[in-house]
């Protein structure tokens, strides 16, 4: 007998059990817990691993962001001296090459009909045992040779341990950009090989003759942060601090307040002759002004007699002279490759001198800290080795990282003398030029997978943490190296690691922690080194003097070759590919080219005067000439630049196999002379005179901002001009006084009651003032929110997903002549989170919407894809899921899953980063505290080396960015539209006067 | 001109019709020939084509259009305003005309608001083909869910869920309140199972006084009911655009600008309609020059009235001295869609002049190449004013033009099939011209003809 209570009990328990097993879903995907739980894995909460970038040699501090066990951003190390947190374009797309889905999965070995199989790791050891032990035993170890990219710290001292015992000589570390005229003048002027110290942030007054130091040039995050320094202490009544010369008008260039546009060659004339006017007006130090040798050195080079060879008025150069001695301390930059020809060497020197003369060493120029670029060697030596290799005496060549064969001249011989080498050993982990050369391939590590250190300079040490395993089987190159080492017997003893982080301890045990924090025990020292991303001290500055530099001093006509009335070519380096070690990287593509707006592809820039001589329209294809090689490449006019040359970028495509590389664009290192400067020992990257052929051809190049330039209606441009939109964004210092705030305050009447914000009310502040438009941001944004990359061919159908932009606005330069403004504005736009949101009434289901912190909120879920949003949007930036768009794998492995995918059909835009929004206010929930200012940053304003970008809560009274939403420079886009945005831009100031008027 | 002044002097002396011939000729139209299902048969394949293509659309998402930032609508929007803009004359004709008593839109008001009902019905399908995800067309209708999910009645694409359903349902009552007695003719006329359908839905109509009083009454409230449907349709549409803060846009006169529009170029339609239709079905008698005539000076009068709304928007862009205005407008005569911008000049403004010459009037080629001029200046009108504004908007750094795919074409093409695929079965299975009403005027025309005489003799 059942009761009645007691069947309903069984009934209703049995029945919901029933149900429940129902809801369960067939396929349904299986979350697998750990057995055992990693002690910092908790799902769900990001852990950050400090570590170094080695993008590029200057060696920033970085942070990993690692989910569940897999990094999916990098950023700034805020306790790295370098960088203090910020990283720029190429640092944030280290995750790119990370995920590289073309990247080496295992090592190859280049069988007997010359294709790349792939065999297992131990095979592969046990290969390059059994070659070094021949090599050993034949006693031939003396002809093994080592290539590869900067290396300091234990790997130094490991791959020189390891080359010692072997018995060779040859390691040469090599970069791209090894700044060998510069290491030289300092060792000629001052007695102090390397390359000196610059402390942009003191200068008063900067001149750059060319160098890009905002882009690629030595340490473009630290000089960036430097820049924005010096340009945010200056008095705004002499806004125009920063002038730039040069035959390119390149990213820093527009930086700048004034640029100089110069005949080729001719850098150094004026250098003198300003060095020539600092004299002849009394304005030198005193320890300069008495030397006779500078006196008789610059005797011929009074402005006067300059000015017909480059074209500066004497004027202006007076000018110069001024700025730089009125108030020191002041600056000059000198040498990038597109100022690189014969007379480098003494370019920098005339450089140094100017420096010199201004009272500018020992302030805003220092030695005593060693570089570790100073270990480069020159490309003189590189060119030695390519003779040993050519005469047989290199049985096996190491290739560690670097793309020599695509870097260097193409008719240096390298790629001949490659061929020559019986063993080549690459250890690149992506295919490149190079590689296609070698026989055995041990990919590496990412730097994000090993360890490792770096010191970039004397006074820090990086250390490098593997954030996360191994996406590929790759094998670090220093366990390799310990691996084989102990299967040799004469080197066996000398290794005996178990594996390389051993080899990392003892170093940073003898060589760092001994040296530097002798009282500090080493159960302290490492978990210290580990927090703060290495080890950091002062060093001293030392006292230099300058010598007597005019025997070194060459200054002549340039002579470059190539057919007569040719242009002269310049090369330089990618702002977003350097030299083109990352041009796999899909980010770097999408986000437009900063001066250029051009995406994918490689180009050569043209002034439009030369191109419409030649009837050149934009991508039409020309065959460029030099007595070295010919290459075709479309054309790009571009009017920040002298007529009389012509501009390539380098590294923006590769021929090797690799996905994002076209391998349609040619190398321009094949047009350029394969001799070394007789001086300096450096590649001469200017000079050649290219002759330019039209061909039939034509590749049209995609550039997502088409107002500037060549559009097809130039005669609308005349009633909503160029000029009245970036006057729009500049202010000069005389109407700053008279802003009256007040008058801002005063609102239009609305119909809606304005929204309420009563906890939060998020908005963003941008200073076009400290904007230098490097794009970082843009990559950031990539990064953390999942923003598809679409490809050149969509992208040239107006389907790019970014959710920030930079549109560049510029007046039309005059004719390059003189001295010309040159303050193009960057302009970040992104989604301004307006009040009056045109997109918001217009969305028939609500999917976007005003939410109560201020946000303009987008429902992917809710989204049905109508797009009126998008046309009702006066600035343009929601973008549309034109299709679903996927990444190759493993590069998914790097999207954030805080951030969820879109798929086709949906409206998507920028949203202050919400998650971050999130996680900050989570963040003080937890710690049972209001939100600070500060809490919450986006990604966009994380990494912006001039803090350009500044985020936070207007609700919180002096907040930084309540105080800048009321800034006298603020302004809104398209204010009359009464959108009321939550974005303020601050007005970039420009000078008021002429550079030369009293 | 007050649309009652285009009533004819009832001077016409009545035709030899007999109520019994109407019926022959007419319902001789509803025997299919050869030419019938040719033509069918290339608008099913046409239609099977548009349907492919967007099936391509569906599965690869809008990128296989070529719409782009910053031009997110193009061809389908413009397609969907110009459907509706057609349906607007058949209303025009079947109820503002019969409203205002002019009795010539007897013989072609059938065919008008049947048209109207299709040009709804493809208008209809353009708003959830355009759709990113068009499978969840129904978010934008305000049904009641667990979710308390719910429209956003600011939006006027909302509006335009509303104007359109009601029009269609309006319409489409409108148009078989009108079918009834010519369905008793069917019926009367019909065996076996197609008989049995007429029955049914002629409601078993026996032709009694009191039938023909309800019938009458009702066809009146419609026709009252339907009028303003005929400014209101038209004006929600037209601000879908001036609701936008577009330059090129937004504008107060777009209400009536795009009515006007939208009775010109539904004039045009029924012209390219009739002509063709009343010769192949050999209904010369019924659709007279006299009708075609009299819709050619409503031609004239709507075209007009656009041609001074385009002379007003640009005096507008240069009288308010607003710059992103005055670019948008410039950048039509002058810029990317300049010679749309032209043929839409030409065959909007200037072709219809021709139309006050009664030597074309009369002439029926030329009419209809008038005719199809208008409709194709009208799509080109609706398509400058929407790729062209958004191709020009604020922001200067993302300008840029469009270009329709080959997916968007495809899809214009099969409306046009799936249009006359309704018209075919319609002309096929339901009188062309509305018996009851023709038969009526035969009638009335016999009495005025009698009354006339009368005033004569005495």
């Amino acid at each position: 007998m059942i009761k009645r209570r007691d069947f309903l009990k069984t009934v209703g328990v049995s029945g919901s059990a029933a149900l429940m097993d129902a809801c369960t879903l067939e396929n349904s995907e299986k979350l697998v817990p750990y057995l055992v739980a990693p002690e910092d894995i908790v799902p769900g909460i990001p852990v950050y691993y400090t570590t170094n970038c080695r993008e590029c040699p200057a060696g920033c501090g970085m942070l990993a962001k690692t989910r569940e066990g897999r990094v999916i951003k990098v950023e700034g190390n805020p306790r790295h001296p370098l960088g203090e947190g910020k990283l720029c374009v190429r640092g944030q797309a280290a995750v790119q090459s990370l995920y590289n889905p073309d990247r080496f999965t295992g090592p190859l070995l280049r069988n007997e009909q010359g294709q790349l199989e792939p065999i297992e790791w131990d095979q592969a050891e046990e290969i390059l045992t059994a070659h070094l032990t021949q090599l050993l035993t034949n006693d031939k170890s003396q002809e093994i040779a080592w290539i590869g990219h900067l290396l300091t710290g234990s790997m130094e001292s490991l791959i020189r341990q390891w080359l010692q015992s072997l018995g060779s000589e040859h390691l040469l570390f090599y970069e791209t950009f090894q700044y060998e005229p510069l290491r030289q003048a300092s060792k000629i002027a001052f007695g102090h090989f390397g390359l000196p110290q610059y402390h942009l942030e003191k200068a008063e007054f900067l001149i750059s003759f060319g160098a890009n130091f905002l882009e690629t040039w030595r340490s473009n995050v630290e000089f960036t942060s430097a820049f924005h320094k010096m340009r945010s202490s200056r008095d705004p009544n002499t806004p125009d601090n920063f002038v730039y010369l040069g035959s390119r008008l390149s990213l820093t260039g527009s930086n700048a307040d004034w640029w100089i546009p110069l005949q080729p060659g001719t850098e150094i004339q004026l250098a003198l002759s300003i060095a020539h006017s600092i004299l002849e007006q009394g304005l030198a130090t005193e320890e300069t002004s008495n030397q006779a040798w500078i006196a008789s050195l610059l005797a011929p080079y009074s402005p006067e007699s300059t000015k017909e060879l480059t074209g500066v008025e004497t004027s202006t150069v007076r000018e110069l002279a001024q700025r730089l001695c009125k108030t020191p301390p002041s600056l000059a930059l000198g040498g990038e490759i597109n100022t690189s020809g014969e007379q480098a060497l003494s370019l920098e020197l005339a450089v140094l001198l100017l420096n010199a003369m201004a009272g500018n060493v020992g302030q805003t120029i220092t030695f005593g800290t060693d570089f570790a670029l100073n270990q480069l060697a020159s490309y003189q030596e590189i060119l030695n080795l390519v003779q040993e290799m050519h005469r047989g005496k290199i049985d096996t060549l190491f290739l560690h990282h670097g793309d020599p064969v695509f870097t260097l001249p193409t008719r240096s011989g390298f790629t001949e003398a490659l061929d020559n080498v019986p063993f080549v050993v690459s250890f690149s982990s992506l295919p490149d030029e190079t590689t296609a050369h070698a026989n055995l391939i041990l990919p590496d590590h990412h730097f994000l997978e090993s360890w490792g250190d770096y010191s970039p300079r004397s006074d820090l040490i990086s250390i490098q943490q593997p954030a996360m395993q191994p996406v590929f089987n790759t094998r670090s190159t220093a366990d390799v190296i310990i691996n084989v080492s102990q299967k040799i017997d004469r080197l066996a003893e000398q290794f005996t690691y178990s594996d390389y982080s051993e080899k990392l301890y003892s170093y940073w045990e003898s060589a760092v922690r001994k040296k530097s924090n002798k009282d500090v025990p080493w159960e302290e020292f490492w978990p210290g080194v580990l927090t703060n991303g290495g080890s950091f001290r002062e060093t001293a500055p030392v006292e230099v003097t300058l010598k007597d530099i005019s025997n070194n001093l060459q200054v002549g006509e340039e002579t470059l070759v190539g057919p007569e009335g040719g242009a002269s070519l310049i090369l330089y380096s990618s702002p977003h590919f350097f030299d083109g070690r990352n041009v796999n990287n899909p980010w770097l593509h999408e986000i437009p080219d900063p001066t250029t707006q051009l995406v994918w592809d490689s180009w050569v820039e043209m002034h439009p005067d030369t191109a419409l001589q030649l009837s050149l329209k934009e991508g039409d294809v020309v065959e460029l000439s030099s007595p070295y090689g010919t290459l075709k490449s479309p054309v790009h006019l571009y009017d920040g630049l002298h007529p009389n040359v012509v501009a390539m970028p380098l590294g923006r495509d590769k021929s090797a196999d690799l996905r994002y590389a076209s391998g349609k664009s040619e190398n321009p290192m094949q047009l350029i002379s394969p001799e070394a400067a007789t001086d300096s020992g450096s590649v001469l990257w200017r000079s050649v005179r290219v002759g330019i052929t039209k061909t039939p051809d034509h590749h049209p190049l995609v550039s997502l901002q088409l107002e500037n330039g060549e559009h097809p209606e130039e005669a609308l441009v005349s009633i909503q001009p160029v000029e009245s939109i970036a006057a729009a964004q500049r202010i000069q210092p005389s109407e700053l006084k008279e802003t009256d705030i007040s008058q801002k305050a005063h609102a239009p009447p609305d119909y809606y009651p304005p929204h309420d914000h009563p906890d939060h009310q998020w908005s963003m502040a941008i200073d076009l003032d400290a904007c230098t438009g490097c794009n970082a941001c843009a990559a950031a944004c990539y990064a953390e929110n999942n923003v598809p990359v679409v490809g050149k061919e969509l992208c040239s159908h107006g389907r790019e997903m970014s959710w920030i932009r930079i549109e560049r606005h510029k007046a039309p330069l005059v004719q390059a002549t003189d001295i010309v403004p040159s303050d193009g504005i960057s302009l970040p736009v992104l989604c301004q989170h307006c009040h009056n949101a045109p997109c918001e009434p217009v969305c028939p289901v609500f999917a976007t919407y005003h939410n109560p912190e201020g946000l303009n909120a987008q429902v992917y879920a809710r989204c049905v894809g109508t797009r009126y949003c998008s046309n009702n949007c006066p600035y343009k930036v929601r973008r549309f899921n034109w299709h679903t768009f996927t990444v190759p794998e493993p590069l998914q492995l790097q999207l954030n899953p805080d951030v969820t995918t879109r798929t086709a059909g949906i409206m998507e835009k920028c949203t202050f980063c919400v998650q971050r929004i999130q996680e900050g206010k989570n963040r003080a929930r937890r710690e049972n505290r209001e939100i600070h200012d500060g809490d919450v940053t986006p990604a966009c304003a994380q990494t912006c080396p001039t803090e350009a970008i500044v985020f936070g809560d207007i609700n919180v009274p002096d907040s930084r960015i309540a105080l800048l939403a009321e800034h006298p420079r603020g302004y809104h886009i398209l204010e009359p539209l009464n959108t009321r945005p939550a974005v303020t831009y601050l007005k970039k100031l420009v000078p008021e006067k002429a550079f030369a008027e009293d | 001109m007050s649309l009652s002044q285009l009533n004819p002097d009832n001077s016409k002396p009545p035709g030899a019709k007999t109520f019994h011939k109407v019926d022959q000729d007419v319902l001789r139209t509803l025997q299919p020939g050869a030419l019938y299902f040719s033509l069918l048969g290339v608008c099913l394949i046409l239609i099977a084509f548009g349907a492919w293509a967007w099936s391509q659309q569906v599965r690869h998402g809008l990128g296989v259009t070529g719409l782009k930032h910053p031009v997110m609508w193009g061809a389908y929007i413009t397609t969907f305003v110009f459907w509706v803009g057609i349906a607007h004359s058949g209303t025009l004709i079947s109820a503002i005309l019969f409203l205002f008593r002019a009795r010539w839109r007897a013989a072609i008001s059938r065919a008008s608001e049947a048209m109207t009902v299709f040009a709804v019905m493809t208008a209809g399908l353009f708003p959830i083909i355009h759709l990113g995800r068009p499978w969840l067309f129904y978010w934008l209708i305000p049904y009641p869910n667990e979710r308390t999910l719910w429209v956003n009645f600011r939006s006027p694409l909302v509006w335009d869920v509303f104007a359109v359903g009601t029009y269609f349902t309006v319409s489409a009552v409108f148009f078989y309140i009108g079918l009834i007695p010519d369905l008793a003719v069917l019926r009367d006329n019909a065996t076996g199972w197609k008989r049995r359908i007429f029955a049914i839905t002629s409601l078993g109509w026996s032709g009694t006084g009191r039938e023909w009083k309800h019938f009458s009454s009702a066809y009146l409230f419609l026709a009252a009911l339907a009028t303003p449907l005929v400014v209101s349709v038209h004006s929600i549409v037209s601000w879908d655009f001036a609701v936008a803060i577009i330059p090129g846009w937004h504008s107060t006169i777009f209400a009536p600008y795009f009515v006007a529009g939208a009775i010109f170029s539904g004039l045009a339609m029924v012209l390219s309609i009739l002509i063709p239709a009343r010769s192949i079905l050999k209904l010369e008698e019924y659709i007279t020059m006299w009708h075609l005539e009299n819709i050619s000076k409503l031609i004239i009068v709507s075209s007009l009235i656009v041609s001074y709304s385009y002379l007003t928007e640009f005096f507008f862009a240069w009288y308010s001295q607003n710059p992103f205005e005055q670019t948008v407008f410039l950048s039509r005569a002058v810029g990317d869609f300049a010679p749309l911008f032209w043929l839409m000049v030409m065959c909007n403004c200037l072709t219809p002049l021709l139309l006050f010459f009664k030597s074309v009037r009369c002439n029926t080629t030329i009419l209809f190449i008038v005719s199809i001029l208008i409709n194709i200046g009208m799509w080109t009108e609706r398509f400058v004013i929407i790729a062209g504004s958004l191709a020009r908007e604020y922001s200067r750094a993302s300008w840029d033009t469009y270009n329709p795919s080959w997916v968007e074409w495809s899809i214009l093409l099969a409306s046009f099939a799936w249009f006359a695929f309704w018209f075919l079965l319609f002309i096929r299975h339901l009188p062309a011209i509305p018996l009851a009403e023709v038969k009526e005027s035969i009638h009335r025309s016999f009495h005025d003809h009698l009354s006339n005489r009368q005033e004569k003799n005495l």
